[in-house]
């Protein structure tokens, strides 16, 4: 597996050192390259500061050429605003809005126009200790900026006296004494005080080269880390930042001087590493390895927002490949719902047109046999008229009771269709049953036959003569039997 | 954000975006695809099914048995179709100077054969071809065809009511089309809503018959006839006209029974008793009173008296010839 490869980034006021990094197996850090380049530049002027730092990072960058595009930067502890302070006692759901507001109290600047992050040390002491850091935003927007500007993606901003007491601290791993790191440079010096889980660091305006001035600053600032801050005496002193020795320091301070090895348990080349000034590199290199205790993060909020889109970019491409696998399995799954529905529809397509051929065989028939029907039809309608007549009165006679008989007859037209016929009869008085009406007698048989209507009525009430009586009905036909 | 370093982000995003919209496109062509497909065979499926729930089933078995019955209906139609053809009308049509002299000889047949079966006829009966017999005027060309199926069936009714036991033929008229202009057109309008035809078909339908079916299987004369018999003639004459050998059926039917029964006057019966007759003298001497009066065969007055009878009978003429007009 190809190792991860960043650079680290130490811009002071005055130049840029550059290590390039390689990340192996789990926290495994080898130190693949290193370059430094002065840049001349006024601090004052911060968009011509920005320029000179693209300007030399370029030289540098053109000069190393790292295939690596992904850059932690370090700042100088002078352009850094530092302050320990301690947290009243507060519920933990509550820490944060504290040292918030902590950071409103404490930095000398509006907060809106600072970079800021904050360490607690001792989270779980009753008032934790908090180290408050903070940069211009400006300044460190200008910086990061200028880095951008050569390709690379900024993935953290942090300041060299974090930087040094991350590197200092894994190589004091095990020991329980207070240690002071001194790191000079050429117009500044970085005193950090490491001190079991506790940290103080202070920056001083003052050359490697001062001298007695320097040892003065390193015993005042003990003084002051002792009183103020209620720390423990440092027991020995670790130079870095291209400072060989401290003269007098040893006997005047009381404690051995030793000069930081910062490149102690890192893969490295010997001839790349010598007389190199590293340690502030390999403690943001130890920053992206994971093994750091102090992580500061001082990239500036639009950047910020920039480095969270930049790392879910590969979550975005996992999304589109997830995407792409279910479309590939979709369309697979389609071409294959469709091809077995192509041949299922061969299949029953094949069984339709059989039966089709059948029934071009058959519907002629069936239609011939339908023809037939119909003219079966009209000669059963016009065979049935033949015997109509003969049936309505063969059933008006049987129907009549005895003593009752037809004196005449006449057709009952609606339009120039017959519809029934009206009868005129006649019934001897002395046939009748006592007490029956003989005429709704006939009238009620009548509509009791299939062939005649409910509707047939009385037309006349009966006339009772002296031994008969005459009424007439008219017997219309049922529906089905109009001719 | 510098767009250089998302470089290869943009580049692998950007590829995958084009693999992602080409698949998205082959994705829409195979639903299409799919769609199309599914839909086909869905409506196979529901045209299998239909054809597996087809009455009878489309199968060679079933060609088989359909045709036997068709062969067997249609036999059985001709056979139905035969039975009601038994005495078809001639296929020949008349000349027009012809028709005169056939006409006179139709009138006379009947006339002897009133005469010989003892049945009063009316002098002046000729059955509407009057103008035509004995010489009279020739019918123009167009009106001989129909003229001609016309004495056909008056020569057909007659033939039914001869044979019976009628004692007089009082009418026996057919529909005279030739003298009227103009139709009524209440009668038209009538005739066309009867027969399904527009009223220009039902004018043409006059000149060629009473009625004519409007699939042409059969044309319709109708001969009005007018007869006096006993019941049980009446009953041999219905009867006769169900059985003709020539299709034949009785469309109107109306009678009068000739009785006088009804106007009996019980004063006369008071008279009566001056008189020959014993009933009446039974019933004035109070020997016979009200209502048992009469004995029950002197009730008995259908079938014993005469009764006027009027048909209108419908001569039918099976699929007659072509051209005829």
């Amino acid at each position: 597996m190809k190792p991860h490869s960043f650079i680290a980034l130490y811009i002071g006021t005055d130049f840029i050192r550059m290590g390039v990094f390689a990340l192996r197996g789990q926290s495994e850090l080898e130190l693949l390259d290193y370059g430094a380049e002065s840049i001349a530049s006024d601090p004052a002027m911060n968009m011509a500061r920005e320029a000179e730092v693209a300007s030399a990072l370029k030289r540098l960058l053109n000069e190393r050429k790292p295939s690596a595009r992904t850059a932690v930067i370090c700042m100088e502890g002078d352009a850094a605003f530092s302050r320990l302070i301690k947290l009243p006692p507060v519920a933990p759901e509550k820490v944060s809005q504290t040292i918030r507001h902590e950071a409103v109290q404490n930095i000398p600047f509006p907060i809106d126009e600072v970079v800021w992050d904050a360490h607690v040390i001792n989270a779980s002491a009753p008032e934790p200790e908090v180290l408050l850091v903070a940069v211009k935003a400006d300044m460190v927007e200008g910086l990061v900026h200028a880095v951008a500007a050569n390709g690379l993606s900024v993935e953290v901003v942090d300041v060299a006296p974090a930087a040094l007491l991350n590197a200092a601290r894994r190589t004091l791993a095990g020991r329980d004494e207070a240690t002071l790191l001194v790191d000079a440079g050429g117009r500044s010096i970085n005193l950090v005080f490491i001190d079991g889980d506790r940290l103080f660091f202070r920056t001083f305006p003052v050359p490697r080269s001062a001298g007695e001035r320097l040892v003065q600053e390193i015993e005042r600032s003990m003084t002051f880390y002792r009183n103020q801050q209620a720390g423990r005496a440092p027991q020995r002193i670790l130079l870095t930042g291209g400072l060989k020795q401290l003269d007098g320091a040893e006997s005047r301070l009381g404690m051995p001087v030793e000069v930081f090895d910062a490149l102690q348990g890192i893969r490295s080349d010997k001839a790349l590493s010598a007389d190199a000034d590293l340690a502030v590199l390999v403690g943001m290199g130890l920053r992206q390895s994971g093994a750091s205790t102090l992580n500061l993060d001082l990239v500036p909020p639009a950047h910020r927002k920039a480095r969270e889109t930049r790392r879910k970019q590969p979550l975005w491409l996992i999304c589109e490949g997830v995407l792409i696998l279910t479309a590939a399995v979709w369309i697979w799954g389609l071409h294959k719902m469709a091809a077995q529905a192509k041949t299922e529809y061969a299949g029953v397509q094949a069984r339709v047109e059989s039966l089709e051929e059948v029934v071009s065989r058959l519907a002629p028939l069936e239609s011939r046999i339908e023809e037939l029907n119909h003219e079966y039809g009209i000669y059963r309608k016009i065979t049935r008229q033949r015997t109509f007549w003969v049936e309505v009165l063969a059933d008006l006679r049987n129907q009549m009771p005895e003593g009752m008989f037809l004196l005449s007859s006449d057709p009952i037209r609606d339009d120039d269709a017959v519809t029934g016929i009206r009868v005129n009869v006649v019934s001897y008085l002395d046939k009748e049953e006592k007490g029956a009406d003989v005429v709704l007698l006939l009238r009620d048989r009548l509509r009791s036959m299939e062939r005649f209507s409910d509707d047939t009525r009385v037309h006349k009430r009966p006339t009772k003569k002296l031994f008969t009586r005459e009424f007439s009905l008219d017997v219309l036909f049922a529906k089905e039997e109009l001719l | 954000m510098n767009l250089r370093n998302l470089k290869p982000v943009v580049v692998a995003g950007g590829v995958l975006g084009i693999v992602l919209l080409i698949e998205l496109f082959l994705l829409v062509g195979a639903g299409i695809r799919h769609s199309k497909t599914k839909h086909a065979l869905g409506q196979s499926r529901r045209k299998l099914s239909q054809l597996n729930e087809r009455q009878p089933f489309p199968s060679e078995k079933n060609v088989k048995v359909v045709q036997e019955n068709l062969d067997r209906f249609s036999y059985e139609l001709n056979e139905l179709a035969a039975g009601l053809m038994l005495d078809p009308f001639p296929r020949g049509a008349l000349e027009a100077a012809n028709f005169s002299a056939r006409a006179q000889d139709v009138i006379e047949r009947i006339q002897t054969g009133a005469r010989q079966s003892g049945i009063v006829i009316p002098d002046s009966l000729e059955a509407g071809f009057s103008r035509y017999a004995s010489g009279g005027t020739v019918p123009s060309k167009e009106q001989v065809p129909r003229l001609t199926r016309q004495l056909y069936s008056v020569a057909r009714v007659a033939d039914v009511l001869l044979d019976s036991r009628v004692v007089s033929i009082d009418d026996l008229s057919r529909e005279i089309f030739e003298t009227a202009s103009e139709p009524d057109p209440q009668a038209l309008r009538r005739r066309s809503r009867r027969s399904g035809l527009a009223e220009q078909d039902a004018q043409k339908d006059r000149r060629v018959a009473t009625y004519v079916h409007p699939e042409g299987m059969y044309y319709i004369e109708r001969v009005k006839i007018a007869f006096t018999a006993k019941e049980a003639a009446v009953w041999q004459v219905l009867e006769a006209f169900a059985a003709a050998p020539h299709f034949m059926t009785i469309t109107e039917f109306s009678h009068a029974t000739q009785t006088d029964i009804l106007s009996y006057d019980p004063k006369a019966v008071i008279q009566g008793r001056e008189g020959d007759d014993e009933t009446l003298q039974y019933l004035s001497g109070g020997i016979l009173v009200g209502e048992t009066a009469l004995s029950r065969p002197e009730r008995i007055i259908a079938g014993e008296e005469d009764l006027k009878v009027r048909l209108s009978v419908d001569v039918y003429n099976f699929k007659p010839e072509e051209g005829v007009q």
